[in-house]
């Protein structure tokens, strides 16, 4: 593990019953960056991060967090923040007081609840009682509780839920901000977009599998096809698929993924084939987690 | 630790719910202190002696319910709410937060004995028999058992709301099991349904004079004692599932 490495998971796996919703998850997440985790509905997202704060116990592997367990942790509030699925607020309390009930059993003052409460916005509204709060300002209380410790690391499940555009905004804004401070973030987002502007790397799940990894711009380039028409369809099809790439005939041209249009061109020329036509298709983010998700929906 | 049981505390003491159970048990305590000032059908004239001031506290841990229902809600109600994510994420260790519920229901059951000793004061008082009130060492024992049985029965609520987890359930189910089930046992096996749970806390909160009042037909409880030890098993007994559960669930 190296220095800066906040975040490590080791075969992370969760069984439920004969379900399995998570299955040998593997990666790590060092300081200052923010990993962008995708995947459908009920692919495993959340029950990954709630395993990493230890609200369920995995199966077999871990999570570990500056190299021990959450539940080990020595300092937890102060490593570890989290927005996460399932956690709801004491709708009867005031906004301000929930907030200095969780900072006082951890030896929290209240100056910082009302500093973090300012941090996400909710200065005038922290007298009010949670029962009235919309779905985007419960969202930012639970962002405040996130970071009620300063912590080093973010886990962050779906945080722009019920916010309006200006809220998605600052919710980019800040989690820039923070990891610009050395934070590791790790975000969940059904927005992609948002996700494309604000994440380094994204991990795509699909039934509890990590099926990609590495950063928007290798991830989009893995699934940008290019279209080929040449004079030896066959024999370019031949020599590209040795080198690689992922070729699909059709009647009259390739389509190449997995291999850059400069590359192409550039293999043809050593084996004489001659090239007519090379377009490289465009792929956004959400094109390429379409393909990956194979477009599915809830398990 | 003390932060944890002072934010806990303060948990309790801003729910609503607590408010408003403690002001229904305090009616629960005042309605059948003055019953048993004026009803004289199993305890005779009220005369202020000492068995009968001691059977007047005695009302106090009559109100038990109430106090094991916050000692439940105050587990149910995280579940209830999902905030007992929350709890965990800044108290990891599942059987520190279960210890801290269990010590701050018992801070609520101090306070609640308190304003029923004030209750109970308060009713002699206003029914003017206050003046001729014997506080001897039977009233001063069922002062001092109250706080005691509270305590064991706050722990009971926080310990089987650890193990059941659904609000409604639990609650539901320990007032069908404690005012039903047990009354029936009761009824039909005596001997045997004083050493049950609630009839075994009963025999806390009873004074030889409570004792006395005691219709022929119903089991006679435990001695004190004897109840104080038997409600304490139970409690453990729970307490060690609450503990063992809590530790291997996923929240």
């Amino acid at each position: 593990m190296t220095a800066d490495v906040v975040l490590q998971l080791d075969g992370l796996t969760k069984r439920f019953g004969s379900l399995t919703a998570v299955n040998d998850l593997s990666f790590s997440l060092a300081s200052g960056t923010i990993l962008g985790f995708l995947g459908p509905n009920g692919s495993g997202k959340s029950t990954t991060m709630r395993m990493i704060v230890g609200l369920t116990a995995p199966t077999s592997g871990q999570a570990l967090i500056n190299g021990v367990a959450y539940r080990n942790l020595a300092d937890p509030v102060h490593t570890v923040g989290a927005v996460v699925d399932g956690v709801g607020h004491m709708a009867g309390l005031r906004a301000i007081d929930e907030l200095a009930i969780a900072a006082r059993s951890v030896g929290i003052s209240r100056t910082r609840c009302e500093e973090v409460l300012d941090t996400v916005g909710l200065t005038a509204a922290a007298g009010r009682r949670i029962s009235g709060f919309s779905l985007g300002m419960r969202q930012r209380l639970g962002l405040a509780h996130a970071l009620l410790g300063d912590p080093q690391l973010l886990l962050l499940d779906e945080p722009a839920n019920g916010l309006d555009p200006q809220g998605i905004q600052w919710v980019r804004e800040l989690l820039r901000k923070l990891a610009q401070e050395g934070r590791a973030i790790l975000v969940s987002s059904h927005l992609l977009g948002e996700v494309a502007k604000l994440a380094d790397d994204v991990l795509v799940i699909r039934h509890g599998v990590a099926i990609a990894m590495g950063s928007i711009a290798e991830l989009t380039a893995s699934k940008a096809s290019v279209i080929v028409r040449a004079s030896d369809l066959t024999g370019l099809a031949t020599e590209l698929t040795q080198n690689g790439a992922s070729v699909m005939p059709t009647n009259d041209t390739l389509i190449v993924t997995g291999m850059p249009a400069k590359q192409i061109g550039e293999l043809a020329f050593a084996v004489g084939i001659v090239v007519h036509d090379l377009a490289a298709s465009h792929t956004d983010l959400e094109d390429a987690f379409l393909e990956l998700t194979q477009g599915e929906g809830i398990r | 630790m003390t932060r944890l049981i002072a934010a806990e505390i303060t948990k309790i003491v801003r729910s609503r719910t607590t408010v408003a159970l403690t002001v229904i048990g305090m009616l629960l305590i005042g309605v059948g202190g003055l019953f048993f000032l004026i009803d004289d059908t199993f305890t005779g004239v009220f005369a202020g002696t000492d068995a009968q001031v001691a059977a007047l506290f005695d009302q106090i841990g009559g109100a038990y319910i109430v106090v094991l229902i916050v000692g439940v809600l105050s587990l149910t109600t995280e579940f209830r709410h999902g905030t007992i994510g929350r709890t965990l994420m800044l108290t990891p260790s599942r059987t520190v937060v279960l210890a801290v519920k269990l010590a701050a229901s018992s801070v609520y059951a101090l306070v609640f004995t308190a304003i029923g000793v004030g209750t109970v004061t308060a009713v002699l008082a206003v029914s003017g028999e206050f003046s001729n009130a014997t506080f001897g060492s039977q009233t001063w024992r069922s002062i001092a058992v109250a706080p005691l049985g509270l305590i064991l029965a706050a722990a009971f609520g926080v310990a089987i709301g650890a193990v059941v987890r659904s609000q409604v359930l639990t609650i539901a189910g320990t007032l069908i099991y404690a005012f039903l089930v047990e009354t029936l046992i009761g009824q039909f096996f005596g001997t045997v349904a004083r050493w049950l749970p609630f009839q075994a806390l009963g025999g806390v909160f009873s004074s030889p004079e409570t004792r006395a009042s005691i219709p022929d037909g119903f089991p006679m409880p435990l001695e004190i004692g004897t109840a104080i030890t038997v409600f304490a098993f139970y409690v453990i007994v729970l307490a060690v599932a609450a503990v063992t559960l809590m530790r291997f669930r996923d929240v």
